[in-house]
């Protein structure tokens, strides 16, 4: 009896695990020669499909950093949109029209040269298949798209918008449309085809690496000594032989693969996780050497409230809610102390903080900072309300405001400040309880608007003010039960907002008359507050010294240290051997 | 075995697989969760504006058919069920569910299979010798030495393994079910690798269990104990070890089998915290993901697959059960 459920036990693992075991047999290379860099969504569920514009597909697992390579990536720190793929691009005069120039030698991984063909290929089989990411924006904003020579593209639009390099093909926050090889996707159906085949050298990219395996907790890549940048002599090769991303779900685990020398690159640590962490592992480094060790991510929290339902349908119970915020408390407890309260939407980068000083008088106008118990009871008693015998705020038939706070349970910070927020707010008199939602969830009610509080992120302006103002253009709104995207849940309408958003939109920010624009929608903004700042967002991104140094820091800020985002690419170009 | 006993309990197999089908798609469309909206929730989430959200959303329930009447979507699940297509995976779109699930499964059936054999194994000898006569008084201490692991979650005796036995004194990895970046070839060597890092894991789940199959297995063993056909086994001069395997254990695993068949039903849903706490690429995960992004296509197709791996095990244990008991006729 025993041996026969051993040997079935073994038989069972062996059958089931066989193909694992002899899946893509690769070269060993050193540890000292690897680096090895953490996928920030733990694993990859498909990780044979390596098609980059299914909807849902995440492609920071090493796809797009190590692989595949932008047209431009925004810099952060330099405030720069660097041409890459590119060598260029110019707007005609009413930015309807944008033509980029193709930089000369850039070849695909097979020899293959990179040429302006590409790019309006790719364009246009998004445009015609709108089951692909991105497909929505090339046919909403690409009218036509030609390329002259195989260096130019020249792209009509059908809307002056001076900001649609940057956000598609900059790497504004995240992500960018990467370009198809049109020989390797021609004659395909872009909504099947995998892009993944090792031995004929899929997926094909034009960046410094190429897939050796990929399986679900481990993608592996292999560099390529013949790549373009450094047979051209743009770039040099990266100093890494193999790039490895792996999977390394929660913090515990992340922690200890790092101080075991496992890891060199993780996604993001809590304060005390990383102070814990480095005291086992000194090499452990974040972005500054002392607090608040973190660096800044574009997408502040906030409070968002139902415009189009009662009670935060008047702007001036939003603003009594926001007089009952102490952000410090929020700061202390959700961030460890690693973050600064957030009186707007803007994270604070050297040309917003610009944008945000200048309208200092403003903020004193609108003290969205300050916590005043005087003004809730005066705005509240002012529109009816008394307190009831609990202290909580009634309206004239006794009914309380009572509303749910809800978060995504996956955020830690978000629920971290869910529980403190509702203690604040119904020590100010609404009726308040904290409640996080599994993702689905969460998304699915604060689209079709039957939420009236949700905490959240907005990821919006990085360098000039109109994209964070345009998330709360009507345009984006709906009646509540209609699902909105998720952009402008907060379903605030405002006809003057709008007119002066869309005067915003078809202007650079270094236009004359744009600087006065972006003042009037802050002051209408912070006038109605459809929603509540809460905090800047601080990421610590911790990297390991053992085996590569050179990581970005803010002493050595050669980009921003966000390595899942495509400009990672940059790091693992910029990273060097320990040794 | 009479052919109509044959045919009633495979009646009941395909009338039960039926049934949760049925539910499975009922409970999926009676849910507040809108999945479209949570894609495009996930799509806005990232910077990205979408524009064009209403026409997003009309494509999407166009290609799922959730615009078709419900009778309608009824028979397009049922058909689509038959020909092994799940639909699509919402967060994957246009991937279908039983590729994501599929990829995941032989991880699952690989390292929760064996973990539970083993479990059911080891806790049901330690349980039959706990009570068995002339075996060292010190053994018995060992049942009692397991019940304090089975009172313990899982998923926190999992917590324990990887602090004592990867973090502290580092024997096994942390996690993954192979070393990073090694070869892998069909060699002892990488089949050792697979195993060391199934270990912990595989660990976690036979602790947890082994208390339950003890003590369950030992409450048993006393009640036949002294049964007549064990007096007169013993009046024949078998020989004890016979006894004890042929007799005593035999009859008494009777109920262990039918719970281990339940067990197996378990698998995918009851260990999701092993996987991800190792990093173990399997359907507890997906699972996992999908609940937490609302793919409900996904939820369905893994739900069918638990749903059918009860029904399966039960249906073979229904089947086997006269070569496990003679007495046993249909």
């Amino acid at each position: 009896m025993t041996r026969k459920f051993l040997a079935f036990a073994l038989l069972t693992l062996l059958l089931a695990l066989t193909p694992a075991l002899g899946a893509q047999d690769i070269a060993e290379v050193p540890r000292e020669a690897t680096v090895i860099i953490e996928n920030e969504f733990g694993r990859v569920a498909v990780p044979d499909n390596m098609n980059p514009y299914i909807a849902g597909q995440y492609l920071d697992w090493g796809m797009w950093q190590a692989t595949q390579e932008s047209l431009f990536y925004l810099n952060y720190e330099t405030g720069e949109l660097m041409p890459w793929l590119a060598s260029g691009y110019s707007f005609n005069e009413d930015k309807s029209s944008v033509t980029i120039s193709i930089r000369d030698g850039v070849k695909w991984a097979d020899g293959t040269p990179f040429t302006a063909s590409d790019v309006v290929f790719t364009i246009n089989m998004l445009k015609a298949n709108p089951e692909l990411q991105y497909s929505f924006d090339m046919e909403q904003w690409v009218a036509d798209i030609s390329a002259p020579d195989d260096s130019t593209v020249v792209m009509n639009l059908t809307r002056p918008n001076p900001r649609f390099v940057s956000t598609y093909f900059g790497v504004r926050i995240w992500d960018t449309i990467l370009i198809a090889p049109q020989h390797i996707w021609e004659g395909v159906d872009p909504t099947t085809f995998t892009n993944y085949d090792l031995e004929a050298g899929l997926p094909m990219g034009t960046g410094a690496y190429r897939l050796v395996r990929s399986t679900e907790t481990e993608q592996v890549y292999d560099r390529r000594d013949d790549w373009w940048a450094a047979e051209t002599g743009f770039h040099a090769l990266p100093a890494p032989q193999r790039a490895i991303w792996l999977g390394a779900p929660g913090e515990d685990l992340r922690a200890a693969l790092m101080s075991n020398n496992e890891l060199d690159a993780g996604w993001t640590f809590s304060r005390s996780t990383f102070e814990v962490a480095q005291s086992r592992n000194p090499n452990i480094v974040g972005w500054t050497a002392d607090l608040p060790y973190a660096y800044l991510d574009p997408c502040p929290r906030y409070l968002g409230l139902n415009n189009r339902a009662a009670p935060f349908d008047d702007r001036e119970v939003r603003w009594a809610l926001n007089a009952a915020i102490d952000r410090d408390v929020l700061v202390a407890i959700a961030y460890e102390g690693m973050t600064d309260p957030a009186a707007t939407l803007y994270p604070t980068y050297a040309p917003l903080q610009a944008f945000l000083d200048r309208n200092a008088a403003l903020f004193e106008q609108y003290d969205v900072l300050g916590s005043d118990m005087m003004l809730i009871d005066s705005v509240m008693e002012g529109k009816g309300y008394s307190r009831d015998a609990d202290g909580l705020w009634v309206d004239g038939d006794g009914a309380r405001i009572s509303f749910t706070l809800v978060a995504r349970s996956s955020q830690t910070d978000k629920v971290r400040m869910g529980n403190i927020l509702a203690e604040q707010v119904r020590a100010a008199g609404f009726d308040a309880t904290f409640q996080p939602l599994e993702d689905g969830i969460f998304y699915g009610d604060v689209s079709n608007g039957s939420l009236q509080a949700w905490i959240t992120d907005l990821c919006g302006s990085v360098s000039d003010p109109y994209e964070t103002f345009s998330r709360f253009h009507s345009r984006f709104s709906g009646p509540i039960g209609e699902s909105v995207p998720g952009v402008n849940a907060s379903r605030f309408e405002n006809a003057e907002y709008d007119e002066v958003v869309d005067a915003m939109a078809v202007l650079a920010a270094s236009d004359e008359g744009f600087d006065d624009l972006a003042d009037q929608a802050l002051e209408i903004w912070l006038r109605e507050l459809p929603g509540i700042p809460l905090v800047q967002a601080r990421l610590l991104t911790p990297f390991n010294n053992t085996y590569w140094t050179n990581w970005p820091s803010s002493e050595n800020n050669y980009i921003h240290p966000g390595h899942w985002w495509v400009t990672g690419a940059l790091m693992l170009m910029n990273i060097q051997p320990a040794g | 075995m009479t052919p109509r006993y044959l045919g009633r309990r495979v009646g009941t197999f395909l009338l039960t697989i039926l049934v949760a089908s049925t539910l499975n798609f009922a409970l999926s469309r009676l849910t507040p969760q809108d999945p479209i909206a949570a894609l495009l929730g996930r799509m806005a989430s990232r910077g990205r504006t979408v524009e064009n959200g209403a026409e997003i959303v009309s494509l999407y329930r166009e290609r799922l058919g959730l615009n078709d009447p419900l009778p309608q979507q009824y028979l397009n699940y049922l058909s689509d069920l038959l020909r092994g297509d799940l639909g699509y995976s919402l967060s994957f779109f246009p991937i279908k569910a039983e590729a994501v699930i599929l990829r995941a499964l032989p991880w699952t059936i690989g390292l929760l299979t064996v973990a539970t054999l083993l479990a059911f194994l080891a806790g049901n000898l330690l349980g039959a010798l706990a009570v068995w006569p002339r075996v060292p008084g010190g053994f018995r201490w060992l049942v009692y030495l397991s019940m304090p692991f089975s009172a313990i979650p899982y998923y926190l005796l999992a917590l324990i393994l990887v602090y004592l036995f990867a973090l502290n004194w580092p024997l096994f990895p942390l996690g993954g079910s192979f070393t990073t970046g090694s070869g892998r070839g069909l060699d002892l060597a990488t089949l050792g690798d697979l195993l060391h890092h199934a270990a912990l894991p595989v660990l976690s789940v036979v602790l947890a269990a082994l208390g339950f199959w003890a003590l369950s297995m030992r409450g048993i063993m006393a009640t036949v104990l002294g049964d007549d056909y064990l007096i007169y086994a013993r009046a024949r001069g078998l020989r004890s070890r016979r006894i004890f395997t042929h007799y005593a254990m035999r009859n008494a695993m009777l109920p262990q089998v039918t719970a281990l068949a339940i067990d197996f039903g378990r698998l995918i849903s009851g260990q999701v915290l092993v996987e991800i706490i190792f990093n173990y690429p399997g359907v507890g995960w997906v699972l996992y993901n999908a609940l937490r992004a609302a793919d409900f296509f996904v939820i369905q197709g893994v739900t069918l697959f638990m749903v059918f791996a009860v029904a399966v095990a039960t249906l073979i244990l229904d089947l086997v059960y006269p070569l496990l008991d003679p007495r046993i006729r249909y």
